[in-house]
Formats: C-alpha cells, sequence, structure tokens
C-alpha cells in the first residue's frame, strides 16, 4: 500500500470513528428530549463521547497495555454499535410498541429533521439582527482562521512542547498508560498529570498516526463551550436571540481565541466546568414548591449522570480538578438542603421520605460514582507510587501538612509587577490589560475589552437586580462560579479562570433581554469591542511572513524549529538544528537514545509518534552501551564534548590504530553533528 | 408599569455610564499605545503578504 493509501485508510478510521461514537450517543439522547434541550443533548453526546473516550483508553493502556489504533477503533466502534442498537431499540418500544421496522427509521428520521429545523430556526434568529449576523459572521471568520492556522502550524507552545505532547508520546510507544523512570523534574510533572484531555489529544493522534489536528482539540471544547452558554442563557429564561449574544461574545475573549490552537487544558478545564453547572440547573429549589416537580425529579437521574461525568472528566483534566469537584459538591449539598427544607414545609410524609434517601441516593450513584470513576484514577495512582495524590504540592489543612510534595503552596508565583499588590489590584491590573500583545498563556492579560467593560458592570448590575427578586437560577450558577473564583489560588491568571467570563456573558445576556428596548446602544458596543478583539487578539509567536513561508513549505517541513516562535527561540535556538534533523530522518521503528535532560523532550519524537524515545544514561561506557543494546536503540542523542562524546571517541581512536578491527568503527557513526549535539546511528 | 419603565431607563443610564468610564479607563492606559502599535504592524505585514499572493 502506497503511502498516500495509509494516510487515506488512517483518516477514514478517524471519521468513522468519531461520526459512529458521536451521533450514537446523540441518537441514545433523542430519546430523552422532553428532558434535554437540542443543545443540551449535542452538548450531553460531546460528554458521553468523551467519557468513552476516556474510558476505553484507560481500559486498553492501563489493564491490557496495548493502546494502539486498531484495538481502540475496534472497542469504540462496538460500543457504538450496542449503544445505537440499544437506542434505536428502545426508542421503538417506547414510541411504536409493535413490530413495525420502518419506526427506527422514522426515529432517525425525525432526528435529521430536528437538526435541520433547529439550525434553520437558530439560523433565521441571526439573520434578522444585523449586529448578531455581523458578530457571528466575525466568530465564523475566526473559527476559520483558526482552524487554518491549526492546520498550518505544529503544536509550538511551551506547555504542549514541555509534558502535554511528551505524555501522549510516551503512551503511543508503548501503548501503555504508565508512568516513566523518574530521570527528570519534567518525567515528574507527566507522571503525576491527571491526563483526562491528555487523552483527548491522543485520540486525535493515534488514528491519523500524525499531530496534525492534535492542536485543534482545544478548538472542540471552545464550541462547545458557546453551546454550553447558550444552554445555560436558555434556562435563566433569556430570549433566545439574546442567548446567541452572551454565547457569541463568549469567544471573543483574546485568551480563548488564542488558545484554541493550543495544546494546553485550560479551555477545556473551564469549558467542562460550565457543562457540569449547565446540566445542574435543571434541578431548582422553586421546583419543590410543589409536589409534583418532586416526583418528576426521579426521572432526571440522566441529568445528574451528565453533570457527574463532567465533573469526573474535569477531576481528572487538571491537579486542580478537586477544588472544582469540592465547590460543585458543596453546591448540590446546599441546594438539596434548601429544597429539604422547602419541601418540608408543602410535602406529605412520603415525599420527605423521598427526599431524605432516594434523592441522596441518586446524587451518590450518579454523581459521586462518576465523579470518581472518570478522574479518581489519577489521584489514587499517584498516592499508590509518590504517597500523594496530587504529588507536586503539598496538600495543607488549618496549616496541618497532610501529603508531602515537592513544593510547598504555589508553583507559579505571580510576576513581580503586580506581586506585592492586593488581591483586588492584582486582578484590576491584570483585566485592564497593560501588556504589549496578548499571548496564550499571559499572565498579565486575556480576558480583553468585553470583560471589562461590558461583562463585569454587567455582573454587578444583574447582581443589584436579582437581590430584589429570587432568581434562583442565576444566584445557583453564579454563586458557584464566584465561590470558585475566590477561593482559585492563582484567579488572577485569567486562563485559570475562562469561565468567570462565562458568568460576565450570562449577566450581559440577562441585562439585554432587561434593558430590551433600549438594546441598540449596547449591541452596538458589543460589535465594536468584538470587531476590536477580532483585529487585536493576534499572536507576535504567528506573523503573517511566517504564514506565507509556512504555505509554501510542504506538510513534512512545517515545524517548530521552522516556526522558531518569538517566546520560545531564545532558548531554544539552539535545539533548531537537532529538532529538524529528527523530524526528517527519523521514521517509525527508530528508537532514539538521549544522555541529558532535553529542553522540550516533544521534538525528539517524528510528527507521527512513531518512533521510540529513550533516556540512558550510564557511569560507564560499558555498561551504556550494554544498555542501548538492550533497549534496542538505533539512534543516540548526545551532548558534543559530553562524557559519552568522549567515551565513544576514545573508542574509535582505539579501534582506528588497530587496522584489523575496521568492521568495528561503525558502532557509532555520526550522522548529524552541530556546535552542540551529535546524533549517531547505533549499529548492534 | 410606568414607574418600572423610568426605573429601566435610570439604570440604563447608569450602566451606559459606566460602560463609558470603564471604556475610558481601558483604552487611556499607556501600554494601549504599543500594543496598537504592535497590532498595526500585524496587520501591516498581513496586508503585504496579501498583495504578494495576489502578485503572484
Amino acid at each position: 500500500m502506497s503511502s498516500m493509501d495509509i494516510s487515506s485508510l488512517n483518516l477514514a478510521m478517524y471519521i468513522s470513528v468519531n461520526l459512529f461514537l458521536f451521533s450514537s450517543w446523540y441518537i441514545c439522547l433523542y430519546r430523552k428530549k422532553n428532558y434535554l434541550s437540542f443543545a443540551d443533548r449535542l452538548i450531553g453526546a460531546f460528554i458521553l463521547g468523551l467519557s468513552q473516550i476516556i474510558i476505553t483508553e484507560m481500559l486498553l493502556g492501563v489493564l491490557f497495555k496495548k493502546l494502539f489504533a486498531v484495538p481502540l477503533f475496534l472497542v469504540n466502534i462496538s460500543i457504538s454499535l450496542v449503544v445505537l442498537a440499544l437506542a434505536i431499540t428502545l426508542c421503538r418500544h417506547e414510541t411504536c410498541p409493535g413490530k413495525n421496522k420502518n419506526s427506527s427509521l422514522y426515529y432517525l428520521e425525525d432526528i435529521f429533521c430536528e437538526i435541520k429545523d433547529e439550525t434553520i430556526r437558530i439560523f433565521s434568529i441571526i439573520r434578522k439582527d444585523l449586529v448578531l449576523f455581523s458578530i457571528f459572521s466575525l466568530f465564523f471568520i475566526s473559527i476559520c482562521w483558526l482552524i487554518f492556522l491549526s492546520y498550518l502550524f505544529p503544536s509550538y507552545t511551551w506547555d504542549s512542547l514541555w509534558y502535554h505532547l511528551p505524555s501522549i508520546g510516551y503512551i503511543l510507544q508503548s501503548g501503555a498508560i504508565q508512568d516513566t523512570p523518574l530521570y527528570s523534574f519534567i518525567d515528574m510533572v507527566i507522571n503525576v498529570l491527571p491526563k483526562n484531555i491528555d487523552l483527548f489529544f491522543l485520540w486525535n493522534t493515534i488514528f491519523l498516526k500524525s499531530d496534525i489536528i492534535v492542536d485543534l482539540s482545544q478548538l472542540v471544547f471552545t464550541i462547545i463551550g458557546i453551546l454550553t452558554i447558550y444552554s445555560l442563557a436558555l434556562k435563566l429564561k433569556i430570549q433566545e436571540k439574546y442567548a446567541i449574544y452572551s454565547s457569541l461574545l463568549f469567544f471573543f475573549t483574546p485568551v480563548i481565541i488564542q488558545q484554541s490552537t493550543t495544546n494546553y487544558v485550560d479551555i477545556a478545564v473551564s469549558v467542562i466546568f460550565l457543562i457540569a453547572i449547565n446540566f445542574m440547573m435543571y434541578d431548582f429549589p422553586e421546583d419543590y414548591a410543589g409536589s409534583f416537580k418532586a416526583i418528576e425529579m426521579k426521572d432526571k437521574k440522566i441529568l445528574i449522570l451528565l453533570s457527574g461525568l463532567s465533573s469526573g472528566i474535569l477531576l481528572g483534566s487538571k491537579a486542580s480538578g478537586p477544588l472544582f469537584v469540592v465547590v460543585l459538591s458543596g453546591a448540590i449539598l446546599i441546594r438539596e438542603l434548601i429544597k429539604h427544607f422547602n419541601s418540608a414545609k408543602i410535602t406529605s410524609s412520603k415525599h420527605k421520605e423521598y427526599f431524605l434517601k432516594d434523592r441522596f441516593l441518586h446524587y451518590l450513584i450518579y454523581f459521586f460514582v462518576p465523579v470518581l470513576f472518570m478522574g479518581g484514577y489519577w489521584y489514587i495512582k499517584n498516592w499508590v507510587l509518590y504517597n500523594n495524590p496530587i504529588y507536586n504540592t503539598d496538600i495543607t489543612l488549618f496549616n496541618i501538612t497532610i501529603f508531602k510534595g515537592v513544593f510547598k503552596g504555589i508553583i507559579d508565583p505571580a510576576p513581580e509587577v503586580i506581586n506585592n499588590l492586593s488581591s483586588l489590584k492584582r486582578l484590576l491590573y491584570v483585566w485592564l490589560e497593560r501588556v504589549e500583545y496578548y499571548l496564550y498563556d499571559s499572565r498579565l492579560s486575556g480576558f480583553g475589552p468585553i470583560w471589562f467593560i461590558l461583562f463585569l458592570p454587567g455582573i454587578l448590575f444583574y447582581y443589584i437586580y436579582v437581590l430584589k427578586r429570587e432568581k434562583h437560577g442565576f444566584l445557583f450558577a453564579s454563586g458557584i462560579l464566584i465561590i470558585l473564583f475566590l477561593i482559585y489560588p492563582s484567579n488572577w491568571n485569567t486562563r485559570y479562570v475562562i469561565y468567570i467570563v462565562g458568568l460576565g456573558a450570562l449577566s450581559f445576556g440577562l441585562l439585554l433581554d432587561y434593558f430590551h428596548k433600549r438594546e441598540k446602544a449596547l449591541k452596538i458596543v458589543a460589535l465594536i469591542l468584538a470587531l476590536y478583539t477580532f483585529l487585536t487578539a493576534n499572536s507576535p509567536a504567528i506573523m503573517p511572513g511566517k504564514i506565507r513561508e509556512f504555505i509554501l513549505l510542504s506538510p513534512g517541513e512545517r515545524t517548530v524549529a521552522r516556526l522558531a516562535p518569538f517566546n520560545i527561540d531564545i532558548h531554544a535556538r539552539q535545539e533548531y538544528g537537532y529538532w529538524i534533523w529528527i523530524s526528517n530522518n527519523i521514521s517509525e521503528g527508530d528508537t532514539l537514545a538521549f544522555t541529558f535532560e532535553p529542553l522540550f523532550l516533544s521534538p525528539l519524537w517524528n510528527r507521527g509518534f512513531s518512533n521510540k524515545i529513550v533516556y540512558i544514561r550510564s557511569d560507564a561506557y560499558k555498561e551504556w552501551s550494554k544498555e542501548l543494546k538492550m533497549n534496542n536503540v538505533t539512534h543516540v542523542l548526545i551532548r558534543t564534548n559530553s562524557v559519552e562524546d568522549g567515551w565513544i571517541k576514545n573508542e574509535k581512536r582505539l579501534l582506528s590504530s588497530l587496522w584489523w578491527t575496521g568492521a568495528l568503527r561503525e558502532k557509532f557513526k555520526v550522522i548529524y553533528a552541530d556546535e552542540n549535539y551529535k546524533i549517531m546511528r547505533f549499529g548492534q | 408599569m410606568k414607574k418600572e419603565e423610568r426605573r429601566k431607563d435610570i439604570v440604563f443610564i447608569l450602566y451606559i455610564l459606566t460602560v463609558l468610564i470603564l471604556a475610558v479607563i481601558y483604552f487611556s492606559v499607556p501600554e494601549r499605545t504599543l500594543f496598537l502599535e504592535n497590532q498595526m504592524k500585524w496587520w501591516g505585514e498581513f496586508w503585504e503578504v496579501i498583495k504578494n499572493f495576489i502578485r503572484i
């Protein structure tokens, strides 16, 4: 088979598995259309699909150590077929109890019709409002632009190269999700990292055998985030037009635009948090003013399950995941207590019994079990292996250290310019964006003018309005978001708290709805600020000259070394030579040994992650050479004038003096050399 | 009803005033000039690239 055929086959595999996976869950959720809105079914299908991806990868990677493309494809296709068959069978039983085979076709037709009708309806709302249409057009152009940039450039951002991509590289080369031996600081970070989102990055690499779209992974979360804000807005009873305003304006946050094409996890974390809140929003205390609704809640297990799955994915996505889960659990507990006291006043003893026993059991089974199931593994593993569930930081409670970590307190201190400011002043400084450009991990900017000028006063004004009225939905959602924001250790760092922009977007939507007739001025201000963000959210790491240069390069030549992003260039300049050589010459089946702690591990793999890398160092030449053989090493990367370089030179000198051993001279053949590094072919 | 509408008018004016004040504060920080200059440079370079592509 030619390489073109293989690429087409890989692409077909990737498209078909995704199509089956997400559509089967959507079809399954269609049965619940009485409880779940159209947007919620789309979000729910995404969460169920993502959960399936994570579970199947964990199953194959942790238990069977066979996490390769074909087994992963077969397992997921099988699960999706079962889900599809179950959904259609159950639907046939529910809608047409007889044996009418055509009912499944009608069911599928219904689904397609609904998707078509909803899309047409939403577009007609957008089309009717010129300002909304303009904002949507800016959004659409931005999405197309981001897809183009992701396709053109490799994943070039700091943390992607440092630990997110290496963590998937190690899994891809071994087919196992396991800890690697600790040789350096970064190995420790990779080992203890909760990897749920990294497993999604892996999903976008393993079938294609290329990293070409891996940097688009977070864009999926951005789009789902927009849908979530829209869904939340509708639950807060905002008119649909204003709900669309809220959701689109959420996108015009520079840190979201810039991070959408990176392998960071911040958008994913904030969006999943918003999704978890979204699925909790069906269950308000005021519903318990009447006893009928209380009984109806029994049928809404699916909502608690979706919220639980989202919270579980969140728990396993970042080391700060437990904080999110604690706040969400606290919110559930408080709401349940309020409900209990509300219902106690009005309902019969039978209902009271339901509230006390069944509701607790429902949350235990459908919320806390999925939370632990989806995210608990990473913490339990760290606890067993390193005696600390989070490992890299101390865990203290009331100044008592419960788990000892590598670092005390926050690893990432505030920049000097804001270090001595009070918490409030720090926030204002960052929100004023006193910077020269936006960057995906800028610590002093990222929320943009829409946040500071429209959303921030929007939250304040709507809170004043709401305090006089009982708007439980808004108070519940905003309460969770604000409490987490206040207790989050580095809340000045915009990328860690993207979710708070969601609150701003919702408040602004509510204000638009409230002002209604006077909307025009606000809409125009929103459009101007969206246009400003659209024009200024460009990264200096990707200059137009580079875009032109990369369009003219062949796909294989589009590497990080050729991009030379300004923020890593100073540190990485001397590494570019061997990075380019590796991407051009190291192929599937090759094993590259390295003997030092490189700046980034990621460039030691080729773009398909099809070679293996291994750290091999020793105090003695013989032992080192033996280990290279044992690991089937084909190439060795060393520092020029390092101990290993000395050993190899000595051996060469010795062998060249013994002319009859000429055949042995090729054991280490230098095939790449620059001032600082050498790559040698290792002949066994 | 009229009272409610009048109250809405006042809240609206207050909100718009707050938005204007915050806009002035946001856009008048000293770094904004440099920020805009950098963006102008980006778009200038972008325009050159587009012109070159059209010429090709």
